[in-house]
């Protein structure tokens, strides 16, 4: 049987440098939450019920919503800079939809990079594309806060129940007692 | 560095077929003497940059883009306008990353406007939007290859298309030179007559448009814009871009009228705005302290098309009945821009983008 060459289209695998998470210490009192809300609708409405509900079992100062422009583009290095300067923790919301869903989780981790623990909120649909996302931005299986698809539609009451209701998960991802990346390290 | 694998001949489609190298028809092979021959045609190295996206850790190199186009069917001759295409496809302002991630799953338009498309007999006159023509086909096809491959948009991961369309496949044709007076596309964008461009633009799939009985040209665009002012299509009411294929008889309906393609722009844009309460009826919701501004302008309407320049017009297709065909941006502008470009042969260098980090002056090590 006749054999032949062929080159491959994907890129040779090329292990991607592991990106480390912010350390997880003691989160100060009046701590600076920055909520990286990207328009889509809904969004500055669950980021601020679960602030008010982290805000029930930690000990927040400021809480800042930073809003991008749009939901298809992360946040620019610069942008991070000047965020992680004054943020002790982040969340970047809502990641409900493929593009919005990649820029959000890449915004998180840009802070962690600039060691401002952080966390992103995304719905369960897209969980699988966050993931093909965290691997090649050097941070396989970073946690996310998951929440039943849509949230977009859902009820002011709906959306403070789903605040409520993930506000656990979003503090130990936040403050490090239940770090899913321990055992990828 | 590219992988070279060496597979039996008779196993070579399954292979690829089976590590998702595929839009799931079979492939030309990429051998190495076959991406020679590309690259030769192009008149680029294997490690010419092309682009790349930074947010996927990913650039694409000459020697890529060669393989899909390859894969494609792609002929050599139409390596510079692949080229090209893949170049607009990584400008920033195309928004790749997001463009190929989206639930919205947009198709890779490619338009090419200029002398080259004859040369290497791509279709613009019937069927232009459909199958039959090689260069057509695979050009667009080898965009959508690279992207599910060197830039790993996979359904279901990192491409997040809800539904998708059949364009997704391949969606690239030719413009036919419109009738006098009206400006090619290449030119009205500031090229010369004598260049070669490729547009691409981010879209849904075709809608075609009907208007058999009525020759009149101010008609015709109250029709153009009836298709585009629709509650259903995303980025109506907060203001995209789109892409009109306008046919033979339509185009003779505006150049009998006097329509410049500036006036049809124009009147398209404004025709299409659409009252909040014809959304509402649709069963959409108006977006209100997101990221799409949706308040109405001072007529009480809302954009289909941002402005005439964010809506190109496209002479295409073959004599026939009174049709055209439109597509919209498959998301309002602040998320993806057309981009144009203009096609370099095979003799044009690369551009010179200035110093880079090559020529850093390090400091001297300290003796010891």
């Amino acid at each position: 049987m006749p054999r032949i060459e062929v080159l491959s289209p994907v890129p040779a695998a090329e292990p991607v440098a592991p990106v480390a998470l912010a350390p997880r210490q003691t989160i100060p009192a009046q701590a600076h939450l920055t909520l990286i809300c990207n328009g889509k609708p809904k969004a500055r409405e669950i980021l601020s019920f679960m602030a008010q509900e982290l805000g029930e079992t930690m000990s927040l100062g400021e809480v800042e919503i930073f809003s991008k422009p749009t939901a298809a583009f992360p946040i620019t290095d610069q942008q991070a800079r000047e965020l992680a300067q004054r943020s002790d923790l982040v969340i970047a919301a809502l990641g409900d939809c493929g593009a919005c869903s990649a820029c959000s989780l890449h915004d998180a981790i840009q802070m962690e990079r600039l060691g401002v623990p952080a966390t992103v909120v995304i719905t369960d649909v897209f969980q699988r594309t966050v993931a093909s996302f965290s691997r090649t931005l050097g941070v396989e299986g970073y946690h996310s806060v998951v929440l039943p698809h849509p949230v977009s539609s859902r009820s002011e009451e709906r959306l403070r129940r789903l605040a409520r209701e993930s506000a656990q998960t979003a503090h130990d991802q936040l403050a490090g007692s239940a770090l899913m990346l321990a055992a990828a390290a | 560095m590219v992988e070279v694998l060496e597979v039996e001949d008779a196993e070579v489609q399954e292979l690829f077929f089976e590590r998702g190298w595929t839009d799931g028809l079979p492939i030309v092979p990429p051998t190495p003497a076959r991406v020679q021959a590309m690259l030769a045609a192009g008149g680029v190295s294997e490690q010419d940059i092309l682009g790349s996206i930074p947010q996927r850790g990913r650039s694409v190199d000459a020697q890529q883009a060669a393989i899909c186009a390859v894969m494609a069917g792609a002929r050599p001759d139409y390596f510079p306008i692949v080229l090209c295409a893949v170049e607009a496809l990584l400008d920033p302002a195309f928004n790749a990353h997001s463009v190929l991630t989206s639930t919205g799953g947009a198709a890779i338009c490619t338009v090419v406007s200029g002398p080259i498309a004859a040369e290497i007999g791509m279709n613009s006159t019937h069927n232009a939007l459909g199958p039959g023509n090689r260069a057509n086909a695979t050009i667009g096809r080898a965009l959508r290859l690279l992207a599910m491959t060197v830039l790993d948009a996979r359904p279901g991961l990192m491409d997040a298309s809800s539904i998708g369309h059949p364009g997704k496949y391949t969606l690239c044709f030719a413009e036919d030179p419109p009738p006098s007076p009206w400006s090619s596309l290449r030119e009205s964008l500031g090229f010369q007559a004598q260049d070669t461009t490729v547009t691409l633009m981010a879209t849904e799939g075709p809608r075609q448009i009907a208007n058999h009985l009525n020759g009149d040209g101010h008609d015709v665009l109250r029709t153009f814009a009836a298709m585009l002012r629709s509650p259903a299509t995303f980025m109506v009411g907060k203001g995209g871009q789109a892409l009109a294929v306008v046919g033979p008889e339509h185009m003779i309906a505006f150049v009998e009228a006097g329509i410049s393609r500036e006036q049809a722009c124009e009147e398209i844009v404004r025709q299409s705005r659409i009252a909040p309460e014809a959304i509402v009826r649709a069963g959409v919701l108006i977006e209100k302290g997101a990221q799409h501004d949706m308040t109405p302008g001072a007529d009480g309407l809302l954009p289909s098309v941002l402005g005439p320049e964010d809506l190109l017009l496209v002479s295409a297709g073959g004599g026939g009945a009174g049709w055209s065909s439109m597509m919209p941006a498959f998301a309002p502008r602040i998320h993806s821009r057309a981009v144009t470009r203009r096609v370099r042969g095979p003799e044009e260098m690369l551009p010179d983008c200035g110093e880079d980090s090559c020529a850093i002056q390090l400091p001297p090590l300290p003796q010891e």
